[in-house]
């Protein structure tokens, strides 16, 4: 009868779904038996490593290249796949949270664009210490002192524009504060990128004074800084704040019409962290990752892909981004940020009229 | 006589209602509960306390777009119900053209996530560099544009075009199911057509109306996507748009929960008044006696008629088809489709070279299919249990079926995985974890139309059946199922399209290997690879019309029909 055809079609159906279910992240399992271990410390972990099977990498800081590149390569030095998810910093975040919560943790190792959140986590005991080999030749200001996550990719902020519309770009910041030009800037509030940068100004020559200046012009204030491009591409804006240097290199390789400027004066530096979740499911796998990220030849991969090195002495250089002599960056003070959040953002949406 | 005897003796109906409860159980109100139940704690853990409610009614930014949240839910309603029951009406009672078109037009309007549809009236209407906007501007010769999407009555516009299809399917299978002998009396004794419209027709099916606008007015209550594009580029916030930064760093579930509380008691206030409005009044129309519906002749106006609707669907399902086309045809996107930009096929291609895509549409397949007919037996396990029994209470099932609703997208994943990611269940990084994120989001729609249906057939078709000796379990299979077989595969359908490109749940339990196709799409957007997007979005329209016009095919024309 039509309902036992109909309930044997569901049965298969569910049975498909078991398997791929299970399947889940569909890689090669174990890896092929490692040379019988050496007497160092890293021979030692790659073994242990190795035995672990696999590590699980929430990329929130990655690009989609740098994290398929760095990836790939982990998975053919050491034979290790690399089982990551390719999300947003928010959605990172929510979902670390959210394992902790159901005490379920399923990620090894995260990077995200927004250094206040490793170190709040630092301070909750969400991280795991974790040294690399080479730990004294990353810059200092970039990792932290106690061992618990540090920046593997340094990337630029600038101002993002649309290439096909404008053909001569602004090139400093007084410039850009002309009322000709329409600004998009995404909001602190909602975006680690842009809380970055709205620090990093206010404690610099700029001050507060410079979103003074901007908002006299009406700039639009989008939430995340996803809408940054769509507002630019689509005509609704002509200049966007922050630009993402890796980003716009990743969307100029794909072909889209969006360059970046780095204005004369100033460019703020975005850090993007990575971390070693405690009680991870592969703590030594995850390890073994975070290491390649900050050894020469995993930085010299993210080069590759957009980013700047974090190393003090023999840095890979970034082929086709401004080397960093021309440029002068400016910091943000995370401490700052992290102590002084509510105030800050606050202060932004007052000046800027964000929000009615 | 004894209750023991009583349940020994119905025996299937009741292990039924046992099994039925403990479903509802798991999937709605364990996780939820959760959610609820954290609002009444700080965030250091500390209470129970009302804290977070006095922190939402006071703080001037949460209060506000606790207002514009009803804002939108109001001009929501108001605007699909002059969109939604003209077509249900003129498609149901008329003898209006084009019928066939408009059936598989308004499945199709949601066959695509809202962002998408936002996105495409932004290049359209946007103030600044709006195409429709510019050309309206240059031939009215206007000093500035005439519209500007960004704003209230923007969002209202265009949610409204993407869920007036709610009203619809309610409003159009309550009317194709009405037995048209009492408009047809009314003719007799000399009304006129408009006459017998407003004093017979509509008032028979209030219900569905009614049922169509409470799904409507708390989604508009609920919708994330839309103010995302549309609201917060001018500082309009609602309850979800505010809730989402809720979810960040670092989180504030509490609070969040305590944000869709006040969807929650709208629901509850939304339910409580539809059953008092419809207690009394009897409106079943099925029963049992059969009249095929005379059409009603609109002479010229029919022609009026399906122009409206045709606007309708050009504006809803059209213009996003349309424009997306045309981005998936560029090789950049914002500049024109001249010479060399006109990329041909190649965005397409490039796609096959994307692995996660072959492996993400069978599993959004798979679990379109399989959340649809969980989702559909449960509703219809639902809508039994408060029809057809008199069990003191029944209205919580109602509640618990259309609570989904109330949470965004995001505030369910949360749960589920609070839920369900630990000990014993460990369903975090697996595709069931979809399965039930799936199932809970089309238990309200599934039960809003099932209930529609079951309230149209009289109970004395089944009456009959048991005077006749037969089992409870008998009845349900032999008698009431195959009434309602016809009127579920269509809900099926819609179910299914809706399923295929739920976003927001999808993209937070998004784990490697279980990629479904929604969440490929909206990576390409975050990687501004639009061209590329919209190529993805455009393939999987045409999956979906496939699937719509097969169903249509195995089914009939009229899938509502009984």
């Amino acid at each position: 009868m039509r309902q036992w055809k109909l309930l044997t079609l569901l049965l298969i159906m569910v049975v498909a779904l078991l398997s791929a279910g299970c399947g889940g992240g569909k890689q090669a399992d174990t890896a092929p038996k490692s040379a019988p271990a050496a007497a160092s410390p890293e021979a030692d972990l790659v073994a242990k490593a190795k035995a672990e099977g696999k590590v699980v990498l929430y990329a929130g800081g990655h690009t989609r290249e740098g994290v398929e590149r760095i990836a790939k390569a982990f998975q053919d030095k050491y034979g290790i796949p690399v089982e990551y998810t390719r999300k947003g910093t928010g959605e990172v975040v929510k979902m670390v949270e959210a394992e902790k919560g159901a005490n379920a943790i399923r990620v090894d190792m995260i990077s995200v664009a927004d250094p206040t959140i490793v170190m709040a986590w630092a301070k909750k005991d969400v991280l795991a210490v974790c040294k690399t080999p080479n730990w004294d030749n990353i810059i200092d200001s970039v990792k932290d002192k106690d061992g618990y996550w540090s920046t593997y990719s340094i990337t630029m902020l600038g101002v993002m524009y649309n290439t096909a519309k404008i053909k001569n770009p602004p090139q400093s910041w007084e410039e850009i504060f002309d009322p000709k030009y329409k600004v998009v800037h995404a909001s602190p509030s909602y975006s680690g990128t842009a809380a970055s940068f709205m620090n990093a100004i206010a404690n610099s020559s700029e001050g507060w004074a410079f979103y003074e200046k901007l908002s006299k012009n009406k700039p639009i204030v989008v939430q995340s800084s996803l809408a940054l491009p769509q507002m630019l591409l689509a005509g609704e804006a002509d200049l966007g704040i922050p630009g993402i240097e890796s980003q716009v290199e990743d969307a100029k390789k794909a072909g889209q019409p969006v360059g970046l400027i780095y204005p004369k004066n100033n460019q703020p530096t975005l850090m993007s962290p990575i971390a070693v979740i405690k009680d991870a499911p592969h703590p030594n796998a995850a390890r073994l990752l975070f290491n390649f990220h900050l050894s020469p030849e995993g930085q010299k991969l993210l080069c590759e892909s957009g980013g700047r090195s974090v190393l003090k002495n023999d840095a890979p250089s970034s082929p086709g981004l401004k080397s960093m002599s021309e440029l002068k960056p400016i910091y943000t003070n995370y401490p700052d940020l992290e102590a002084n959040k509510k105030a800050q953002f606050s202060k932004f949406e007052q000046i800027m009229g964000a929000s009615r | 006589m004894g209750l023991w005897r009583h349940i020994s003796e119905e025996k299937g109906k009741y292990t039924a209602l046992l099994v039925f409860s403990l479903i509802i159980f798991f999937l709605v109100v364990y996780p939820f509960g959760k959610l609820v139940v954290r609002s009444f704690f700080t965030q250091e853990g500390m209470g129970p306390t009302l804290a977070n409610y006095w922190e939402l009614l006071t703080e001037p930014e949460l209060y506000s777009s606790l207002v514009n949240s009803f804002k939108l839910g109001f001009g929501i309603t108001f605007m699909t119900l002059l969109l939604g029951v003209p077509m249900a009406w003129g498609v149901a009672r008329t003898n209006m053209p084009l019928k066939g078109l408009v059936r598989t037009a308004t499945v199709l309007t949601f066959a695509s996530p809202s962002f998408l549809a936002a996105l495409a009236w932004m290049l359209l209407l946007g103030p600044r560099g709006g195409k429709l906007n510019l050309f309206l501007q240059d031939l009215l010769g206007l000093s500035s544009t005439p519209f500007n999407i960004f704003s209230v009555w923007g969002i209202i516009f265009v949610f409204s075009l993407f869920s007036y299809p709610l009203v619809y399917f309610v409003v159009s299978s309550a009317l194709d199911n009405m037995d048209a002998s009492l408009e047809e009396t009314a003719q007799i004794l000399g009304a006129s057509k408009l006459r017998t419209l407003f004093t017979i027709t509509l008032p028979l099916v209030t219900p569905a109306i009614l049922a169509g606008a409470v799904l409507v007015f708390i989604e508009g209550l609920v919708i994330f996507d839309v103010p995302a594009v549309l609201g917060t580029p001018v500082g309009f916030f609602t309850l979800s748009t505010r809730m989402y930064a809720m979810f960040d760093y670092p989180p504030r579930f509490e609070m969040a929960a305590a944000l869709a509380v006040p969807m929650i008691v709208v629901l509850v206030v939304m339910l409580l008044f539809q059953r008092l409005y419809l207690g009394r009044r009897q409106y079943s129309v099925l029963t049992g006696k059969t009249g095929k519906p005379q059409l009603v002749d609109l002479g010229p106006w029919r022609w009026v008629l399906a122009g409206y609707c045709l606007l309708i669907i050009f504006a809803s399902v059209g213009v996003p088809f349309l424009t997306l086309i045309y981005t998936s045809l560029v090789k950049a996107f914002g500049l024109p489709l001249a010479g060399g930009n006109f990329a041909g096929l190649d965005n397409y291609i490039a796609l096959a070279g994307r692995p996660t895509v072959p492996r993400a549409i069978m599993d959004s397949a798979l679990l379109a299919v399989l959340g649809t007919v969980s989702a559909l037996s449960l509703a219809v396990g639902g809508s039994w249990v408060v029809e057809r029994t008199k069990i003191k209470g029944r209205e919580l099932i109602s509640f618990l079926m259309m609570s989904a609703f109330a949470f965004p997208g995001v505030a369910l994943g949360v749960g589920l995985v609070l839920a369900y990611a630990g000990k014993p269940f460990y369903l975090y990084g697996t595709l069931w974890i979809f399965l039930l994120a799936y199932t809970v989001r089309g238990l309200p729609m599934g039960f809003m139309f099932s209930r529609s249906a079951l309230k149209q057939i009289s109970p004395d078709l089944e009456d009959a059946a048991r005077t006749l000796g037969a089992s409870w379990g008998r009845t349900m299979l032999d008698v009431t199922v195959p009434l309602l077989r016809n009127s579920l595969f269509g809900v099926g359908v819609i179910l299914f399209v809706f399923m295929f490109r739920e976003l927001g749940t999808s993209v937070f339990l998004n784990t490697a290997g279980n990629e479904v196709i929604s969440v490929v799409i909206y990576e390409l957007y975050e990687e501004i690879r639009f061209p590329t997007m919209s190529a993805l979005s455009v393939f999987v329209l045409l999956i979906n019309i496939s699937v719509v016009m097969l169903a249509r095919r195995l089914i009939g024309d009229n899938p509502m029909r009984m």
